[in-house]
């Protein structure tokens, strides 16, 4: 009796720790999926100018390869919401990965577009919901920098949704109250660069129970 | 600390902030006039950048406006054109109380009566009764036709939220 409940004691242990193990794997970088599942309380700031500095992201959220399973052909666009990244698959089962930010809008479907138009130093229009709280702003800000909208601008399909720029590099990780998703300019650039008008943008959210 | 563990010879951190502020001042002036107002009270004003002689006759300001912004002349034309499907949320002037008419202020969320001021050389500005060329005036480049283009006096607001285009709405 007593060697069976040693034994039992000794599974259930075992089961905790090799829990832990793998809970601190999928945690991964900690404090980061924390950190991402919380939306940033901020505002557009309309003619704001990051610095270099702040435009230089944490490692992980900058451009990098990454080994990338999908069944998706190389030029496809995945985007992970509830990671926030976005995935631009390339051959050999890898994809380079982008760190991004993610937008109220960014959190309403998933499915499968395509870009339809892209667009340099895109215009921006306030929400109905911000003007009502800064009634002096104008209601159509033509690009530039300093735009919301950043350098670069990817549209989705017929919808609203599109892949933008950020004058906001610190919203990069976080979900944030309005936009769609959002990569830092110099990275929206370099996404923009690489693919054409027709490429298929995979949206996947995160199951909800 | 106490005093007995300062160094000699070297300024404390709080004269150096102080100095800081007091340089910072300096060069904050130095762009900037000041002007002396009613009662003793001086008034710091800002250099208007050249631009052409615009007259605005106050009566005309208020009503629903389309409003729109650009930084680029290249953009004036559509923004424009945005300005004016902008008028299903117009951009309200009333008329004010003192001759005036209500506009916000940058960054304001309630409106605040501006006047029309102008300069010898035919200038107009729209800001708050004061001297012309207060930080928080509109310079006028034009107005004409049922549209009104102003740029903020202060460098800060221009910067963020460009030069201002109203159009009349309908």
């Amino acid at each position: 009796m007593k060697r069976k409940s040693l034994k039992s004691l000794l599974g259930v242990a075992s089961g905790v720790v090799l829990a832990g193990v793998l809970g601190f794997g999928l945690i991964g970088s900690t404090g980061v999926e924390a950190k991402q599942r919380k939306e940033l309380t901020i505002q557009d700031q309309p003619g704001y100018v990051p610095t270099p500095e702040e435009e230089m992201l944490p490692a992980q959220y900058r451009p990098q390869p990454v080994y990338f399973r999908s069944n998706e052909a190389p030029g496809t666009i995945v985007i992970h919401t509830d990671e926030r990244f976005l995935y631009l698959v390339q051959d050999g089962g890898r994809a380079i990965r982008y760190g991004i930010g993610v937008g109220r809008d960014g959190f309403q479907w998933q499915g499968l577009v395509k870009i339809t138009r892209k667009q340099e130093w895109p215009d921006w229009r306030p929400p109905p919901e911000m003007i009502a709280r800064q009634p002096y702003l104008p209601r159509f800000m033509a690009g530039g920098p300093g735009n919301p909208m950043g350098a670069r601008a990817l549209y989705l399909g017929e919808t609203v949704y599109r892949i933008h720029g950020t004058n906001q590099p610190r919203t990069i990780g976080y979900a944030v109250s309005s936009g769609c998703f959002r990569l830092v300019n110099r990275d929206v650039i370099d996404l923009f660069n690489r693919v054409p008008v027709g490429t298929k943008v995979v949206i996947l959210q995160s199951a909800k129970l | 600390m106490p005093r007995a563990f300062a160094l000699r010879g070297v300024p404390s951190r709080r004269f150096i902030a102080s100095l800081s502020l007091i340089a910072a001042g300096a060069i904050w002036l130095s762009a900037c006039s000041t002007t002396d107002i009613a009662g003793g009270t001086t008034v710091p004003t800002l250099v208007i950048p050249p631009g052409p002689p615009v007259a605005v006759d106050v009566a005309l300001l208020p009503g629903k406006w389309g409003l729109a912004s650009y930084r680029d002349e290249k953009d004036r034309a559509r923004t424009q054109a945005e300005a004016k499907s902008a008028c299903g949320n117009p951009y309200v002037i009333a008329s004010g109380s003192q001759g005036g008419v209500l506009m916000h202020l940058p960054d304001q969320a309630q409106p605040t009566e501006v006047f029309v001021k102008t300069t010898a050389d035919g200038r107009s500005l729209i800001g708050p009764r004061g001297p012309v060329g207060m930080p928080q005036d509109r310079v006028v480049m034009y107005f004409q036709g049922g549209v009104l283009i102003t740029e903020w006096l202060d460098p800060s607001a221009k910067e963020r939220y460009g030069t201002m285009l109203f159009v009349r709405c309908a």
